[in-house]
């Protein structure tokens, strides 16, 4: 079969539900290599829901996740990571009592081949490894222009390059798609502006981005595509200056008017 | 018949104790979600108090009773300031620690004041037992018995009917929104400190009284039956702290009389179990719903 | 001419540079604003704009890293909360918050807490009570017991038993049917054209600015835009505030 362009990702008709409440309904979504997609919506609309059925930390209740036409949806977490997906998280997740350069190496280990006895006995493989994981995670640092703080407890930076370090640690798994909860959330209009210069830099290393983002002025800046979320279902999909006017999403976000 | 009437009446003696210490429990635990471990020691440090006005001053109940009150209460809301306040945005378990401390420094410094002998009232205030129709009962049972019921009816009146009283629920409730009203929350916890702690200093007299025996560790075997009185009534609930401490002092009497003494505190104990078996957030206890 | 919120009129609430943080994320960068006696002022933006914050500064639940509050002129932003509750200041929190294990009757008891011994209580419950004739069917029932709907009718009354300088409403179409959510905003409308002054954050900023006399548009923590709210109503700048662009 010839196809001249496949998905990265395709989530076909995914649901879920938590007790009574349908958190996700029958949800589509095609993400092509290399683009930015950012997935928005009011509070509750199902963002992070939608981020934990993919990346295999909530089990479907419905509906298939594709990831480069793999059936990925009943995966483990640790699976799909291995496979290409790494992710951030909402709230700054990195070890309080690893350096910069350790937690960006944490990120590596999904990529690493050494068993028990390797790195119970130091063993050659394990020693390589540990080498590569050390220059691929410099290397990283270095590009986030981050290389001077390597040895910095992550709590003593500046939110911005917590940030950056806990996006730093996701790219060290080397993966294809880069899912993002929030990135900006917290962030000074300086650390803002270098976070878009960031991901646009992570795009041209051949990445694909998919973003949730409550920061409207990022979403549209650096959006190929976006998709809006309420109550769980998908209200509209499009180029930024679509999203901006289309009805259904001017309604989700500031309300119907009396009639 | 006349045993099980006597023992009744023994029971709800002790009981009335049980309710007062976990009456206090629920209070504390419902306006700061902390278990109190030290408040006990404010039963076992009321006592004392009343043991030294008698024994030192001379003093009769009335007088021992309101300054161990006074006394025992300080002792409340110091601890509050103390060993909970500081702690509390902690981890949950901190003040459990915390209180677990002060509880383990008053028994201990109560012991090397007072040596760790339980100590005996001066002769005047040894009871008296009366016999009415084969019943035997002391003076010091009737007056424990009316001190119990009157304190429990005017405290439950006093939460109930009074501004300071719905204060008490609503800060309980919902802390944020309660001070939103103009309820000072500082206040109200000191208030909740000062009532538990007065409740577990007239029981500690009264207990301390009955049975002329005032000891340093007397804190530990009715803390328990207080904890355990607290989640059986239903926590936060000040009905089912009472009906809970008498029913407990009940089946603990029922056992003396009609098995033996050995097996007062596991069968009272089984009996409890029984009841969270049948009813597990307690016999007025409502489950909570989740926010 | 630069129209204004508030000239020559007599302020009841000054808000001047407020900011707050949490942690080391500011929240409110900066905001100022004022009210005057009688009027009815909408804060509306985005979720995350800062909205809930602001007011949670003001009523002292959260204690402000810089700028000044004055209530009638005078400086409230150092007292503790009951003590702003105490001055003058009623809020119906976000998401209700009524007093679930007591009764309705209690719950507006405890919103005149800071009155109590007052002999006009009676009067004050008996006109809210007016107000409100479906709680009046239901002094006795738990709180908790009562519908959504009825939960934020309790919710501001308990605020009016106050009867505060100015009444504080934190999103009170938050969770409601569309139904009632009409219902619920003609009520803030009368209370205010009772001479009661309000302010009021509202994300359905359409709701919101179809009541209000003035409007604040905030997002990331700032003011962007203020104006008559009616001009705001389908306005370009509230549409970008939300979605940007």
């Amino acid at each position: 079969m010839i196809t001249t362009a496949t998905a990265l990702l395709q989530v076909d008709r995914l649901t879920k539900r938590f007790g009574g409440l349908v958190a996700l309904d029958r949800v589509d979504l095609t993400i092509w290599p290399r683009e930015i997609f950012s997935l928005i919506g009011p509070n509750g609309a199902g963002k992070t829901t939608l981020f934990n059925v993919v990346a295999g930390i909530h089990p479907s209740d419905g509906g298939k996740v594709l990831f480069r036409d793999a059936d990925i949806t009943w995966r483990k977490a640790h699976d799909i990571t291995a496979l290409g997906i790494a992710r951030t998280f909402q709230n700054i997740r990195l070890v309080p009592t690893m350096n910069v350069l350790e937690n960006v190496m944490l990120g590596t280990y999904s990529r690493t081949k050494s068993n028990l006895a390797d790195i119970f006995f130091a063993l050659p493989r394990d020693r390589a490894e540990r080498r590569q994981a050390r220059e691929r995670a410099e290397e990283l640092l270095a590009t986030f222009g981050m290389a001077d703080r390597r040895a910095f407890m992550p709590t003593k930076l500046p939110y911005g390059d917590q940030r950056r370090v806990e996006i730093a640690r996701a790219l060290a798994s080397e993966p294809a798609l880069l899912l993002l909860d929030e990135p900006s959330a917290g962030m000074n209009p300086r650390e803002m502006s270098e976070l878009l210069d960031l991901l646009l830099q992570i795009r041209e290393t051949g990445k694909t981005i998919f973003i949730i983002e409550h920061n409207m002025r990022l979403v549209m800046n650096i959006s190929d595509r976006v998709a809006v979320l309420n109550f769980g279902t998908k209200i509209a999909e499009g180029k930024p200056a679509e999203i901006q006017t289309h009805p259904r999403v001017i309604e989700a976000y500031l309300g119907s008017k009396r009639n | 018949m006349l045993i099980f009437a006597q023992q009744v009446i023994n029971g709800l003696m002790a009981g009335s104790a049980y309710s007062l210490l976990g009456l206090g429990f629920t209070l504390i635990f419902g306006i700061l979600n902390v278990i109190n471990i030290a408040h006990p020691e404010v039963f076992m440090v009321g006592a004392f108090l009343g043991w030294m006005l008698v024994t030192y001053a001379n003093a009769n109940l009335l007088v021992a009773i309101v300054g161990a009150t006074i006394g025992a209460s300080i002792v409340g809301v110091l601890i509050e300031r103390i060993a909970i306040r500081p702690v509390r945005s902690a981890l949950v378990l901190s003040p459990f620690i915390s209180t677990a401390g002060v509880s383990i420094f008053l028994q201990q410094g109560a012991a090397r004041v007072f040596s760790p002998e339980p100590q005996p009232y001066p002769p005047s205030m040894a009871t008296v037992f009366h016999d009415v129709g084969g019943l035997q009962f002391s003076t010091m049972q009737v007056i424990s018995l009316a001190v119990g019921a009157a304190l429990m009816i005017g405290l439950k009146l006093f939460v109930d009917r009074t501004w300071l009283g719905r204060a008490i629920r609503a800060t309980a409730m919902d802390r944020e929104t309660a001070s939103l009203m103009g309820v000072n929350v500082n206040t109200v916890v000191a208030l909740t400190l000062v009532i538990a702690s007065a409740l577990a200093a007239v029981a500690g007299v009264l207990v301390s009284v009955a049975y002329n025996s005032t000891w340093a560790f007397m804190g530990i075997t009715y803390g328990l039956k207080g904890m355990a009185v607290m989640v059986v009534g239903g926590v936060g609930s000040l009905e089912g702290a009472m009906a809970a401490g008498l029913i407990l002092g009940v089946a603990e009497a029922l056992t003396v009389g009609y098995i033996s003494s050995s097996y007062r505190d596991g069968i009272a104990f089984i009996i409890l179990t029984f009841i969270l078996l049948l009813r597990p957030s307690g016999l007025f206890g409502q489950r909570e719903r989740q926010r | 001419m630069v129209r204004s919120a508030t000239d020559g009129a007599d302020i009841v609430l000054r808000v001047t540079g407020l900011e707050v943080r949490y942690g080391v994320i500011p929240a409110v960068k900066g905001v100022s604003f004022a009210v005057p006696r009688g009027r009815l002022h909408v804060i509306v933006g985005a979720n995350g704009a800062g909205k809930t914050t602001t007011l949670k500064a003001i009523t002292g639940l959260i204690r402000a890293s810089g700028g000044t509050v004055e209530l009638g002129g005078r400086p409230i932003h150092r007292l503790p909360a009951h003590e702003i509750a105490r001055a003058g200041i009623a809020m119906v929190p976000e998401g209700r918050r009524v007093f679930a294990k007591m009764s309705v009757y209690e719950n507006l008891l405890m919103g005149s807490f800071a009155q109590r011994g007052d002999p006009r209580l009676k009067q004050r419950m008996e006109a809210v009570l007016e107000r409100f004739p479906r709680l009046r069917e239901r002094t006795s029932q738990l709180a908790g017991t009562l519908s959504g709907g009825e939960q934020q009718m309790l919710a501001i009354a308990r605020g009016l038993m106050a009867e505060p300088k100015l009444l504080l409403l934190d999103e009170p179409s938050l969770g409601l049917a569309p139904m009632l959510l009409e219902e619920v905003f003609a009520i803030i409308k009368r209370i205010n054209d009772d001479g009661v002054t309000v302010l009021m954050v509202e994300q359905n900023s359409q709701q919101g600015l179809q009541v209000a006399n003035w409007a604040y548009v905030m997002e990331l923590g700032q003011i962007v835009v203020q104006d008559e709210a009616r001009r705001l109503l389908d306005s370009d700048e509230v549409r970008r505030a939300y979605l940007g662009g």
